[in-house]
């Protein structure tokens, strides 16, 4: 068993979805983002409503108030479980199934932030986030949430044309997706690795091939489609 | 190095999920990182403390914090060995320390490289590659072209937390303290005797010592993951791991019998010693990711779950919505008897097309009749058509206004010659009647103002008012009144008036506006 932050959640379908967790370090900075745009916007309000004397300071502190405990419920329920500063760092909240975040799972995580930040500035959380598997909260773990890391998307490169050619053998899955790998991840590897790689496929390949890298861009742009 | 015999999956991470396998790692080999990484900081934490004078712990902390570069080199020695599966014991860890420091540019980063905010991510050069000198820098620049500003984040980022869980720790020992003895807690245990400020300092740094231990190893596992992932992505070890499978599973197709041996050597090794050959059989090849479930469901029980989890609130997107659809009543009509119809149309056809065609043809005629018709009778509708436009565009001036003849052909010559002669005949009725005849006239023809039969004295002077200027405003007024004064009252105006109006007619009220203007143009320039 090799050692992954994933984990797995099997569909009825006999598919498994990979999520991958986030752990403290870039929910930290996401959460400074977080506080320095509540901040910004604490700044703004509370200079405009000082014109307004005691009932500016009041409804002021209502709003604050708000913003501090609703800011993070509204992104998650409305935006896909990503507050701004989430989605700066590509993650995002949902429930531990990947299913869509509940308005009640985002209520509770967000109001446990207070035991989360207890003793000290999320000294709690800290240590649950380092010794939990999918790196939780202890407002995660009662809503029963996580946060992920967004899988991005990869746009499919295909900068360097080669000529196909149809592979000698058949190729199962797993080997197949590692040839179009190569092809696409080709054009950031020096010439001398690509050549390495190349003759680590054996069988695949002539022994004496002059240019293993460039046969083997061959067949593996057969497998991207090209006929 | 032996790539076959990594323990962490081997794939091409963002930076910051690379960061989080470090932090796995260390939640996966705790006891091999802690046990020796604590015996090291409490060996150096403790006798710190003995030796450091009372009151100036703060020079222990210090100290401490310097020798950190000291536990990541032993932190690496122990997740480098885990990672490429070799046990290590406590023992052997500490035992490598000596040459840790000699081999690893311990001195350089203990001095002017110990601000670097990068320091755990540059370690592996040092301590696994064992790069010096241009080579390291070079290979320094490369690595941190991807994966720098995560390093720099990272450090700082479990910089914050180490100082806010030894902060955290402070807060929760206050917290714990029985609530009648928590206001004054330092003075009723160590007031009187100890002083105040000097236990702060003590647990100040018993906390610090003891965070930094279980801080620690996070940073260096996570640097060192950040590491391995950036080397995965510039010499693609992902790949290289499933190039091997591939060419060991096509030699194993070919030579069934024969157990292939391969050792891998990797340039620029990572570890000292090579591992041993190492042989690979198929069984072993079992890292594959699984994107499969093997605990498949049959189809029928996985569509009794795949109801039940579409009946949840959030999959369920059913919703009502309403709108106006036509009708289609004709559809409907065939299907009550289709092949009554299909008889009776056959039977009709015929009939029926003979019949439409006459009734075309009638209605043909009836339209060419009907144009016939309007054209013929052209006189009768054609005026509904000018005739509207005229009326609305077109003003007809009025013949009689006041009983009096208002077309221009009834005036004298000379309008003001002849009521002189009126007035000194003593006919002053008809001398002004005259005048103020001649005034609508020439409010009717010559200034356009849009008179009718119906308006009176008033009215007249109304709409003249939109269309003259002052002057003849003034002259018109005076000279209505005067009218209205003989018509209505019968009573003569005085003649010093009736001089001024005949003197001023044409000074004031008859003569063409526009020549005056321009004329007037003319002087000004």
């Amino acid at each position: 068993m090799s050692l992954d932050t994933l984990y797995h959640v099997n569909t009825p379908e006999g598919i498994s979805l990979r999520l991958s967790p986030a752990g403290p370090v870039p929910r930290m900075l996401a959460w400074m983002i977080d506080i320095l745009i509540r901040l910004a916007i604490n700044a703004v309000m509370f200079s405009v409503l000082a014109f307004m004397g005691n009932t500016g300071m009041g409804i002021g502190l209502i709003i604050s108030f708000l913003l501090e405990w609703f800011y993070p419920v509204y992104f998650e329920l409305y935006k896909n479980g990503q507050t701004p500063g989430k989605k700066a760092f590509n993650l995002y909240v949902t429930m531990e199934n990947a299913s869509p975040i509940t308005p009640a799972a985002s209520v509770i995580r967000n109001l446990l932030r207070f035991v989360d930040f207890l003793p000290f500035f999320y000294g709690f959380g800290f240590v649950s986030m380092m010794i939990s598997n999918r790196f939780q909260r202890l407002g995660d773990l009662v809503a029963s949430t996580v946060v992920l890391h967004k899988a991005l998307e990869h746009n499919v490169l295909d900068e360097i044309k080669a000529d196909p050619i149809t592979p000698p053998v058949s190729l199962k899955l797993n080997e197949q997706q590692a040839l179009i790998r190569f092809y696409q991840r080709r054009p950031y590897l020096t010439d001398d690795r690509a050549d390495e790689l190349a003759k680590l496929t054996g069988p695949l390949l002539d022994k004496d091939d002059p240019a293993p890298a460039s046969r083997l861009m061959g067949i593996s742009s057969w497998i991207m489609g090209n006929r | 190095m032996n790539l076959n015999e990594v323990q962490a999956n081997i794939r091409l991470r963002n930076p910051w999920e690379a960061v989080d396998l470090g932090f796995s790692m260390v939640q996966k080999w705790w006891k091999a990182i802690y046990i020796p990484l604590a015996i090291l900081t409490f060996g150096i934490g403790i006798p710190l403390f003995l030796i450091v004078p009372e009151g100036e712990f703060w020079i222990a902390g210090v100290v401490f914090w310097w020798l950190k570069p000291l536990f990541d080199r032993l932190v690496l020695h122990i997740i480098s060995h885990k990672l490429f599966n070799e046990e290590l014991t406590s023992w052997q860890a500490l035992k490598a320390l000596p040459s840790l420091i000699w081999n690893t540019g311990f001195f350089q980063t203990m001095t002017f490289r110990r601000f670097s905010l990068s320091r755990g991510f540059n370690l592996p050069l040092w301590q696994l590659e064992q790069l010096r000198g241009d080579p390291r820098a070079s290979r320094q620049n490369i690595l941190h072209i991807a994966s720098h500003s995560q390093a720099i984040w990272l450090t700082i980022g479990l910089w914050l937390i180490e100082v806010i869980l030894s902060l955290s720790l402070f807060v929760l020992l206050f917290l714990f303290l029985p609530e009648n003895i928590q206001r004054d807690f330092f003075d009723n245990l160590f007031g009187k005797s100890v002083d105040y400020a000097r236990w702060l300092d003590i647990l100040n740094y018993c906390f610090y010592v003891v965070v930094v231990t279980a801080v620690h190893p996070f940073y260096i596992a996570g640097n060192f993951a950040l590491y391995i992932n950036r080397r995965t992505q510039l010499e693609a070890w992902d790949i290289e791991l499933d190039f091997r499978k591939l060419a060991s599973r096509l030699k194993q197709a070919s030579q069934p019998l024969i157990s292939i041996l391969f050792v891998m050597f990797f340039t620029g090794s990572l570890l000292l010693s090579p591992s041993p050959s190492y042989a690979e059989s198929t069984e072993n090849i079992t890292t594959d990711i699984e994107y499969l479930n093997d605990t498949r469901l049959t189809s029928d029980k996985s569509d009794d779950v795949i109801k039940e989890v579409m009946l949840t609130k959030n999959l369920d997107d059913k919703e009502i919505s309403h709108r106006w659809i036509k009708k289609e009543k004709e559809e409907k009509k065939k299907d009550i008897d289709l092949d009554f119809w299909d008889k009776l149309k056959a039977l009709l056809e015929p009939t029926a097309k003979v019949f439409g065609f006459i009734i075309e043809f009638g209605l043909w005629l009836l339209i060419a009749f009907g144009i016939i018709l309007l054209i013929y009778f052209r006189d009768r509708w054609m005026y509904l058509f000018q005739g509207k436009r005229k009326s609305k565009d077109e003003y007809q001036s009025p013949e009689v206004m006041f009983g009096m003849d208002v077309r221009p052909e009834s005036l004298p010559q000379n309008i003001v010659d002849e009521a002189r002669n009126l007035w000194q005949s003593e006919q002053h009725r008809e001398a002004l009647s005259l005048l103020y005849r001649g005034a609508l006239i020439r409010l009717i023809n010559q200034e356009k103002v849009k008179l009718q039969n119906s308006h009176t004295e008033g009215d007249v002077l109304k709409h003249a008012s939109l269309k003259l200027n002052d002057t003849k405003q003034g002259y018109l007024k005076s000279l209505t009144a005067q009218w209205q004064l003989i018509a209505y009252a019968h009573r003569s105006p005085s003649e010093s008036d009736m001089q001024i109006l005949f003197d001023r007619w044409a000074i004031d009220f008859a003569f063409d506006t526009n020549a005056k203007t321009t004329k007037q143009g003319e002087r000004d320039e």
